[in-house]
């Protein structure tokens, strides 16, 4: 298992990332990670090859990865056995230790072969903060108007790193930051607009719905099983 | 354009992009992400999916949508009207 630290903005808002590669170990060994209720919401994979089976993957990579960042974030007050991972009503993971929900906030991502999840404790309140991957391969989503504004087409436009990268840096930082305002995010995540990108000095400014405020986003490029990947902490 | 002909092109995008699909069935009562996509991955099946039918359906209709027969039902009725 891979590992990295996030640090948050200078106050007690401090996270914990972890990575966790897909090494292709068997499902059955992967499944035994998780808990009994964790288990029970992983997608069915009940066929080998079936699209099913790759969700189910991911699921739990990001299950494991969150258990490993909800552990160093509660830095040893929590045995791990006691934490799980559960999916909330709104699709959201909520964090239980000992039966009690809310210990940590945690956020999960995974893209290929590759989960990210970063937790927290100490987050102000009605604030959250969420973590979105994508491994870098060749698409042009840069000028998607599904995805992108004009204001954010024309900003991916003049970025120095080119627009390929650039868009997959940009929808990493409007997806971070999608999750990260849950659940007053509104209901078009087209709203969620990306206003500043300096992929050499590792940030984004994402603009919250209906002129609401500013979010700071830390981007930054990390490797895994299928080459390099850009990933996006909003907080 | 038929709604056939119209899932016939989204299919084979998935099938392109979507990794692990490529031999597998794809229903209307799928979503892409029953499939194994990544938020991204769906952002290029149906941008790429629009592109090729030549079709434009605003964003907050497409946020809308949980399956492929839901985005089946936007681009039939965008089709209709470019018609």
């Amino acid at each position: 298992m891979d590992s990295t630290t996030v640090s948050g903005t200078g106050d007690a808002f401090k996270g914990q990332a972890v990575l966790v590669p897909d090494l292709l170990q068997p499902l059955e060994l992967l499944l035994a990670e998780l808990t009994a209720a964790e288990r029970e919401q992983a997608p069915a994979a009940s066929r080998q090859g079936r699209p099913t089976e790759r969700r189910c993957r991911q699921f739990v990579l990001g299950r494991c990865a969150a258990h490993a960042a909800v552990r160093r974030a509660l830095a040893g007050q929590a045995q791990p056995s006691c934490i799980e991972v559960l999916t909330g009503q709104e699709g959201q993971p909520v964090v239980w230790v000992d039966g009690v929900a809310g210990a940590a906030c945690v956020s999960i991502t995974h893209s290929g072969r590759l989960a990210l999840a970063c937790a927290w404790t100490g987050t102000p309140e009605g604030r959250r903060a969420g973590v979105d991957l994508e491994r870098l391969r060749p698409v042009d989503v840069a000028q998607s108007r599904y995805a992108f504004s004009r204001r954010e087409r024309a900003l991916l436009a003049r970025a120095p790193e080119g627009p390929r990268l650039a868009g997959l840096a940009a929808w990493t930082a409007k997806e971070a930051a999608w999750k990260a305002l849950w659940p007053a995010q509104g209901a078009d995540p087209a709203e969620v607009e990306v206003w500043a990108l300096n992929l050499a000095g590792g940030q984004a400014v994402v603009r919250a719905p209906r002129g609401g405020s500013r979010l700071g986003v830390r981007v930054g490029m990390t490797a895994g099983p299928e080459g390099e990947y850009v990933f996006s902490v909003a907080r | 354009m038929t709604r056939e002909e119209i899932f016939a092109v989204i299919q084979a995008n998935i099938r392109e992009i979507i990794a692990g699909t490529k031999d597998k069935e794809i229903l209307e009562s799928h979503s892409m992400r029953d499939l194994g996509a990544d938020s991204l991955e769906i952002v290029e099946v149906v941008s790429r999916s629009m592109k090729q039918l030549r079709i434009k359906v605003p964003r907050t209709e497409l946020f809308e949508v949980r399956d492929l027969k839901g985005l089946l039902d936007v681009f039939e009725k965008a089709a209709a009207k470019g018609q």
